[in-house]
């Protein structure tokens, strides 16, 4: 059996590219076994068109009258495997080279390179995961950073499911309160501390917000630009975040000269680090276009740290920069306090309230550790996001959840006013609704259901 | 051999309505009844109307049916429900006269063209190659005949239970319909049990109404036809109100195996919107009290119903009931209580003209299908007889849907969920209640309602002149602005609302604010009332409408998506077994109808749309 949407045959190297010794390429798709078989030669001279399924073979891979790789080759036939296509999984020993090449004899077989996720769309398409699941899954393919993909796997156990159904289930008997009477005119049931507890719903759903902006920054990263007069120590300050122990993910080459960007992980949060043109006037046409990207850098950054020489005085250039509306969170970072200071806090004035400062030593590296810290708590809105705290929402999701949020607010401040019960009842049967559509359920019976079970109604 | 272009079978809410529509739209028509002394007789409580149902029987009135007419014709008192719940949730319920509604029915019936009426009892539906092509009755009589609407209410093969007593009977006092139940079986149909209850009837003089709560009839102008001139009517003949209490609690308690709700014969599920007393006590133990509504039967009847005391306990056991209540102390029962189990069709069969999947011609209306309730009856008879005129004319099917009226909700529900207790209408079935307004069922529907050949010219450009006025008036109140020196300034002040800048505002921006009422801002005597409160409302309510209409928009483009009629659900692989069970079962029309039906999970819908948009 094959999906029913009528589909090619797709590879990919379905490990991440890296110095292990295995890897492996996947294909998937009707002419999945067949290709394999093209280039397969076991020892033992066996015909993988005819194995079981779920089965594992040992022997190499030969493409053009060459031995590409020793290989273990798993035939895994549909509807039993995740893309509910017929599977084969090629198992190769020979590093990272090996691998590229039987993808390349593979693709010159028959098969197409897979788009990113493409695996997973074909195991939903052919109705073998929901879509929910789909978007999970998804995440853990994006996910950067470690702390992204255990996050991604406990949603996929269904936690935010489970929190939408309660919360559903609230609302539910909410409503059934407030519908009773209107259903019921003739029963006289009279409602108090409805306000509240729709309250502590809108809390409730808040929180999931901040949890799943948490997630955002998990799966998507944070991006800083470090800013500040040349010779200030900005790549000093850029390596001390980088240092070794620190796990550089990949280097990313910047977009112009006159910007590096670099990705770190800090306390399992994959960070972005811009390290922008000095921010001089522009006096010569090429300098002009350097600060124009630096600023371009700037506005796409979560967080902006503004590093000054603690050890000469302030100048201008320092002084123009502490005065500029940034428009994003700043940080003043005062570097190079290994040197005797020449500048006092004070002398950042008032900028210092409004601001965090931290004295560090890109050189020597003491209060690096301070300033990373700093540099979590905020972005992750005073606590640091654990597994516990992240949610991993897609944009859809993201927006229902505001959505759910603006609806039970809604109900709330027209309860607040006095408004009359089918208004307040039509912000909650909102709220019930897109929490249905959260769960990709349909809800209206539900109420209904509240309704008699707490209800002695009907003539 | 005689024939009709299609027969009705039941005179009942469905039936008669069913019937009306039929002849109505020009083909030849035949109501079958049992009894032609018992057409569109209300066996439960003679009440018509009140939260969700109230909105189909003006939405039955504003499509050119008579279920208004009629009861504003037999009205002895009528009041405004909801009055302190918001204006878009106002509701009437009428107490009619039961024999003069059914008189006035029996008139209208017999004065409508291309109707004939015939007492008899049908007792096989002919089927031939998967067409309905006649009737037999158990009289001899055969009639040839297309579509043939069964709309036999809780006839088939019902039972009526009191105590230890099981009898077979339609309703108390006339007997079961056996054959016709058979017929339907053989056809193939789904069908089950459900049942429901009566309370006992007591003569007016026995009780002391004197130290009860009395609800008087509405002082305004009321009645639910938008076609007849609304009134007061004399308070001659009020509900009284009364309570259950601890004593007549124990005495349920101490006999509840004496009921056939506990003692093992009631075997289907009654409706928990209607539960008995007994149900009542035994579900909810800590309230010491239940409301009991004494209502008039009528002008020339000294029977008053017990409403709130649905039960099927034994005669002297209910006497003890009755008699604990205060007012009813010395109560003379002249009808007791009893419970009735029948047989439904499973109505997720049927199509939303409620034509029966299968079976050409064979449509189904009322309780048959597994609702309780006139209104809800009357509703899908109209639906059901128009459909089967169009059928015999040609003309394309007659689809309500849920945007557009309770009526469309109501059927989209039975035909896509099925049910499985006696189905009621309640506005929190409807997800767009504030657009389907009792107050405008007239400006949703008198189009649809005169382009199927329903609605009469005259009454469609009455409607038409409502729906005008009102626009005019609204763009009246939206070019209109008012500015900081306007004299409306101190009205503002003392409403405790913002006073007007400059820029002014126009006087609907002005409506919005929940404190302004339109008489503050123009003189309402220039407008009919049914104008201006129609304006208030859609001014006070805008922001909710604009959000209801986007919704409606959204639901519209999932029904667009068409299902093919040979669908094979068996052979889409992809979605799971029980999606594809549920999906055959129903044979949802369209996308948004697969995607209401409960239990068909979103991995399955996404397939599906996939697959409708290849």
């Amino acid at each position: 059996m094959h999906g029913v949407i009528p589909s090619d045959t797709i590879a990919a190297i379905s490990t991440p590219i890296g110095e292990g010794g295995i890897g492996i390429v996947r294909l998937s798709g009707p002419d999945a076994i067949e290709i394999a078989h093209r280039l397969f030669r076991s020892p033992r001279r066996v015909d993988i068109r005819g194995v079981p399924t779920h089965t594992i073979h040992y022997g190499h891979v030969l493409f053009n009258g060459e031995t590409i790789d020793e290989v273990l080759l798993s035939v895994m036939r549909a509807p039993g495997t995740y893309t509910r296509e017929d599977v084969v999984e090629i198992n190769c020993h020979g590093g990272i080279v090996a691998v590229r090449l039987v993808l390349d004899a593979v693709l010159a077989s028959g098969a197409r390179l897979a788009e990113r996720g493409e695996f997973t769309k074909r195991a939903f398409l052919n109705g073998r995961i929901s879509l929910d699941q789909a978007s999970s899954v998804l995440n853990i393919v994006r996910a950067r950073t470690k702390l992204g993909l255990e996050v991604a796997v406990d949603q996929l156990g269904g936690r935010f499911s489970e929190q939408i159904a309660l919360l559903r289930e609230q609302i539910a008997s909410l409503l059934a309160r407030i519908e009773v009477q209107i259903d019921y005119p003739d029963e006289d049931i009279e409602q108090q501390g409805l306000l509240a507890e729709i309250g502590q719903l809108a809390v409730r759903v808040e929180r999931l917000l901040t949890a799943s902006s948490h997630g955002k920054v998990l799966l998507e990263g944070l991006t800083i630009a470090i800013v500040g007069r040349p010779n200030v120590g900005k790549s000093t300050l850029l390596n001390a975040l980088l240092s070794e122990e620190r796990a550089i993910v990949t280097e990313v080459p910047g977009t112009t000269r006159d910007t590096v960007e670099e990705i770190a992980v800090l306390g399992g949060v994959p960070v972005r680090l811009i390290d922008t043109a000095g921010m001089r006037q522009p006096g010569d046409p090429v300098e002009a276009e350097g600060v124009r990207r630096s600023q371009e850098a700037m506005k796409r950054s979560d967080l902006i740290l503004l590093i000054l020489d603690r050890s000469c005085e302030l100048s201008a250039e320092d002084m123009s920069l502490l005065q500029r509306e940034w428009d994003r969170p700043l940080f003043i970072v005062l570097n190079k306090i290994d040197l005797p200071a020449a500048v006092r806090r004070s002398a950042i004035g008032s900028r210092a309230e409004a601001h965090p400062v931290f004295e560090i030593s890109g050189k020597t590296g003491e209060g690096i550790d301070r300033l990373e810290q700093g540099i979590l708590d905020r972005l992750l809105g005073g606590e640091i996001a654990g597994r516990s705290s992240a949610l991993l929402l897609d944009v859809w999701e993201r927006d229902l959840l505001r959505r759910l949020h603006e609806s039970l607010s809604r109900a709330g401040g027209v309860l607040e006013q006095g408004a009359s019960v089918d208004i307040i009842a039509e912000g909650l049967r909102a709220a019930h609704r897109i929490a249905g559509e959260l769960q990709g359920i349909d809800a209206d019976e539900e109420v209904l259901d509240q309704l008699f079970r707490r209800f002695c109604v009907g003539k | 051999m005689k024939h009709y272009d299609v027969v009705v079978i039941g005179a009942g809410h469905a039936g008669c309505e069913a019937a009306y529509a039929a002849a109505k739209l020009g083909v030849s028509t035949a109501l079958v009844t049992i009894n032609l002394s018992e057409i569109g007789k209300m066996p439960c409580n003679p009440a018509i109307g009140g939260p969700g149902k109230s909105q189909i029987v003006r939405e039955i009135d504003a499509l050119g049916g008579m279920m208004g007419r009629v009861t504003d014709a037999s009205t002895l008192n009528i009041r405004l429900l909801n009055t302190s719940k918001g204006r878009a949730m106002q509701v009437r319920r009428a107490q009619a006269d039961r024999d003069a509604y059914k008189l006035h029915w029996k008139k209208t019936l017999e004065n409508t063209d291309h109707l004939d009426l015939i007492e008899g009892m049908a007792e096989e539906i002919v089927v031939s190659d998967h067409r309905v092509v006649g009737v037999r009755l158990r009289e001899g009589l055969e009639i040839r005949t297309s579509a043939v609407i069964v709309a036999s209410g809780t006839f088939l093969n019902g039972e009526v239970l009191i105590g230890n007593l099981v009898y077979p009977a339609g309703r108390t006092g006339e007997p079961p319909s056996i054959g016709l139940a058979r017929c339907l079986r053989d056809l193939g149909l789904r069908m089950s049990r459900l049942k429901t209850g009566t309370t006992p009837r007591v003569n007016r003089r026995s009780i002391d109404t004197s130290e009860l709560e009395r609800q008087h009839t509405s002082a305004v102008p009321l009645g639910f036809s938008f076609w007849r001139e609304q009134r007061v009517l004399p308070d001659d003949y009020p509900v009284y109100v009364s309570y259950t209490n601890e004593a007549t609690h124990a005495v349920i308690r101490n006999n509840l195996s004496l009921t056939p709700n506990f003692n093992g014969l009631i075997t289907s599920e009654g409706p928990r919107h209607c539960p008995s007393l007994e149900a009542k006590i035994v579900k909810f133990p800590d309230r010491t009290s239940h409301k009991v509504f004494l209502e008039p039967e009528g002008r020339d009847s000294a029977e008053v119903y017990l409403q709130g005391i649905y039960t099927a306990f034994p005669p002297d056991i209910q006497d003890r009931i009755v008699h604990s209540i205060r007012g009813l102390e010395h109560a003379q029962i002249e009808r007791y209580g009893y419970d009735i189990q029948y047989d439904y069709i499973d109505p997720t069969q049927l199509s939303p003209t409620l034509e029966l999947s299968g079976i050409e011609g064979l449509y189904l209306a009322g309780q048959v299908n597994g609702t309780t309730g006139y209104e809800e009856a009357a509703g899908q008879g109209l639906v059901a007889g128009v459909n089967a005129a169009r059928s015999v004319l040609g003309d394309p099917p007659f689809v309500i849907s849920r945007t557009q009226a309770f009526i469309g909700v109501m059927i989209d529900d039975l035909v896509t969920k099925g049910v499985t207790e006696p189905y009621r209408m309640l506005p929190s079935r409807a997800e767009y209640r504030i657009t389907l307004r009792e107050s405008n069922a007239d400006l949703r529907l008198a189009g649809i309602g005169h382009d199927i050949g329903l609605l009469e010219d005259p009454l469609y450009e009455q409607a038409m002149a409502r729906k005008e006025a009102i626009e005019k008036l609204l763009l009246h109140l939206k070019n209109e602005r008012i500015g900081s020196r306007h004299p409306l300034n101190k009205a503002l002040a003392i409403r405790g609302t913002p006073v007007l800048t400059d820029n002014g505002a126009s006087l609907y921006e002005l409506l919005r604010r929940p404190p302004v009422r339109l008489s503050d801002l123009i003189s309402s005597d220039d407008y009919p009332e049914d104008v201006l409160t129609e304006v208030e409302i859609e001014a006070k309510y805008s922001g909710y409408l604009e959000q209801q209409e986007r919704e409606i928009e959204r639901l519209r483009r999932m029904e667009r998506l068409l299902i093919p009629e040979e669908m094979d659900y068996a052979a889409l692989e992809s979605l799971s077994i029980e999606g594809r069970d549920l999906l055959s079962r129903v044979r949802p029309r369209t996308f948004g109808q697969a995607s209401r039906i409960p239990g068909v999970a979103q991995a399955d819908l996404s397939m599906l749309a996939i697959i409708l948009r290849q």
